[in-house]
């Protein structure tokens, strides 16, 4: 081990016994298996998962190293292993320095001490000292924002108040090696990018070793130099991030392999209300106006297709489609008043419907579509409106691309939507006041 | 890479993670981590009786309604010997040291399943959650301690010099609470029926212990047997302290309590030890 390697990972494996947590074992069961089975045990061969399979790497002192992979890909066990949470069934960890986790903000809050008492009892759960807090409380308190309801019950914030005090807790731990888990996606817009600045910033001071686990790929770009892809366990990929970004996104599955991925079936959808009358069909995503697929580059263009059975019976009736992030507000939708569709089909026949979006303006990230056909409330009773809808009818994923092609990757900190801009410098005024002549950065 | 020198001595110490499973706690690391457990036991305290009216008062109403019940029930109804003292503060001295015994071992078996999330989510020393609970308990204590002294005096009794070795008994009280706790904890996770057992096994025990009763009303034939049950010397000995009184169990009985409550503990630590790190797994 070098003095400057500060996690050092060998033939990491971990297997776990399925049913080992689902179904918690009651003595007599055992004691009914031992006597059936005296000399077995009786123990059925349990299933096993593979969760991780064979690890080796090396992380050194002052690096910052993304995780990335799908869900159950095995990134949540390898950081419950490197944060002695859940010990490994083969191979070993050597940590060098103080490790702190972050594996999830605000876990130990008690609803009714206040928000004073939290911040010593949640400090001292993540391993800090009352005396270090006692330093940084003034920080602590001016980062979470939440100064004059410190003395009141956590039990009485909201829930924003309570990520965000959670989180300057955890912010302000400063271990030599920090084990960060998804924890950026928390608060509104404008505390998500000062939590990002706060992650860039505790990575860059004084040597500092990250780990960063997120399928957020934008966060993992921005925090981090070199990235890890799991696939399945195994350590797919490991170099450079842009490297294992495109690895990342090669090895996820395409519409010619699975021939699903893309394509939503709406007839089979989870309808909320059951008065509603089954007209849509189908949805069928496509990313640069291809093959279906749920993952699409910015700035790309996009054609969603849409199958509605017997449109033509409600020649009146208005289609809406909405796109929103998977916190489910909306971020613009497409409705018929803006575009008139008509029915062109007869009756008893299905139409599709054809969106075509030229350029994605979405920032990386994930989002979601809801579908609904409506009729004009004007027209008709309030509970009749809606005639069909499919709420969260399809995800999909925009990926970083260079869009600006001058390398800039856009990121939530640059909002939701890329909108096309150009400006340019002009002679300003003659007598310009103090410090206004330069503007050019942004 | 870039130092390839000798081992700098400054260099933070070195972590090994591996699938090896522990035979005893690290009692350095816990020691580390003590605030923590002490930060977690005055939470249970402070949101225990946040929002209640009687607040405090409520951890000596137990001890004093249950006197008052066994003065009656066993010792109006039954009429069972309390050995010439008043049945009241003669049963309370015995339920000191029994309710310090039972409550450190209820919430020492449960104290994982409560705090489940944490166990899942954050990595420190398991024991630091059994600890906590301690601090409730001996906040409990203390009060009834208080309330014991009223009650001699109320009673004409008085304290003697034999109070000096109360501490002792507490003490064997506790460890023999917290090492059955310990054992019970390190099953109650896999294993959720401690939770149902626990109180049943206590108030089966609870009979078989000297704090209803003396134990000069079990027959002298069964008595070492009766001894068997370390607790039983522990209740005699706190109320030999307490009240002043002569009857001492013999001292091979007291040499075993002792030695019982050693290897219980010891035995309740490792076993914790061994089985802790796969707790997350499993809760």
């Amino acid at each position: 081990m070098s003095s400057s390697t500060a996690i050092l990972v060998r033939n990491l494996t971990k297997i776990y016994e399925l049913g080992l947590s689902g179904r918690r074992e009651t003595l007599l069961k055992i004691a009914e298996r031992r006597i059936r089975h005296p000399f077995t045990g009786g123990a059925e061969p349990r299933a096993k998962l593979l969760a991780l399979d064979d690890l080796t790497f090396d992380v050194e002192a002052g690096e910052a190293v993304g995780v990335i992979g799908r869900n159950g890909a095995g990134k949540s066990t390898l950081l419950k292993i490197l944060s002695r949470i859940t010990p490994p069934t083969k191979g070993t960890v050597d940590l060098r320095g103080h490790v702190g986790s972050l594996l999830e903000v605000g876990t130990g809050f008690h609803p009714e001490l206040t928000g004073l008492e939290n911040v010593y009892l949640n400090g001292s759960i993540l391993g800090m000292s009352t005396r270090q807090i006692d330093a940084r409380l003034e920080e602590i308190v001016d980062f979470s924002e939440v100064g004059t309801f410190l003395d009141t019950p956590v039990k009485r914030y909201s829930s924003g108040m309570r990520v965000r005090l959670a989180f300057a807790v955890a912010a302000h731990l400063e271990p030599e090696v920090l084990i960060i888990d998804e924890v950026l996606s928390v608060g509104d817009a404008s505390f998500q990018s000062k939590c990002l600045e706060k992650m860039r910033s505790l990575g860059s001071d004084d040597g500092r070793t990250v780990l960063y686990v997120s399928h957020n790929l934008v966060t993992v770009e921005n925090l981090c130099p070199r990235t890890l892809l799991m696939i399945d366990g195994r350590l797919a990929f490991d170099g450079p991030t842009s490297e294992s970004m495109s690895e990342y996104v090669r090895a996820l599955p395409h519409a010619t392999s699975g021939g699903s991925v893309g394509v939503f079936d709406l007839a089979a959808a989870d309808r909320s209300g059951t008065r509603y009358h089954p007209m849509l069909q189908r949805l069928v995503f496509r990313p640069e106006r291809g093959a279906p697929g749920d993952q699409v580059r910015m700035g790309d263009p996009v054609q969603i297709e849409i199958d509605i059975a017997d449109l033509a019976q409600l020649p009146e009736a208005m289609l809406m489609v909405s796109v929103g992030s998977l916190t489910a507000n909306r971020l613009f939708r497409f409705t018929s008043r803006m575009s008139p569709l008509v029915a062109t089909g007869e009756r008893g026949t299905n139409e599709r419907v054809v969106i075509d979006v030229p350029e994605m303006p979405l920032v990386p990230g994930d989002y979601q579509i809801s579908v609904s056909v409506q009729l004009d409330p004007r027209q008709v009773r309030e509970d009749d409106v809606v005639v069909d809808q499919v709420l969260r009818a399809a995800e999909f994923t925009v990926v970083p691309a260079d869009v600006l092609a001058n390398g800039y990757r856009f990121g939530p900190v640059d909002g939701e939507f890329r909108v096309p801009f150009s400006w340019e410098l002009r002679p300003g005024d003659p007598d310009p006041a103090p410090g206004g002549a330069d503007s050019s950065t942004v | 890479m870039t130092d390839p020198g000798p081992a700098n001595s400054d260099a933070p110490a070195a972590l090994r993670i591996d699938s090896r499973r522990h035979r005893f706690p690290d009692l350095r690391e816990l020691f580390e981590y003590l605030p923590l457990a002490f930060l977690l036991g005055r939470r249970d305290i402070t949101t225990r009786y946040r929002q209640t009216v009687l607040g405090t008062v409520w951890i000596f109403a137990g001890a004093l309604v249950t006197a008052g019940l066994f003065s009656f029930v066993f010792g109006r109804v039954a009429k069972l010997p309390s050995d010439g003292y008043p049945y009241f503060v003669f049963s309370y001295s015995g339920l000191l040291v029994w309710n310090l015994y039972s409550m450190v071992l209820s919430s020492t078996a449960g104290s994982l399943n409560t705090n489940g999330t944490l166990i899942s989510k954050i990595y420190f020393p398991r024991l630091v959650l059994p600890l906590s609970t301690l601090a409730s308990n001996l906040l409990n204590l203390l009060i009834s301690f208080g309330i014991l002294v009223v009650l001699l005096f109320v009673f004409g009794i008085g304290i003697s010099w034999h109070m000096v070795l109360l501490p002792v008994w507490l003490l064997l009280g506790l460890m023999l609470g917290l090492g059955a706790g310990l054992i019970l904890a390190s099953f109650s996770v896999a294993y959720r029926d401690i939770g149902y057992m626990t109180p049943v096994l206590t108030s089966i025990l609870l009979y078989l212990s000297p704090v209803a009763y003396s134990i000069s009303a079990v027959p002298e034939d069964l008595r070492n047997l009766y001894l068997l049950n370390p607790i039983a010397t522990v209740i005699e000995g706190c109320r030999w302290s307490a009240l002043g009184r002569d009857y001492l169990p013999p001292a091979w009985a007291m040499a075993y309590s002792v030695v019982f409550a050693v290897v219980l503990l010891i035995a309740g630590m490792s076993l914790f030890a061994y089985r802790e790190s796969h707790f997350a797994d499993v809760i």
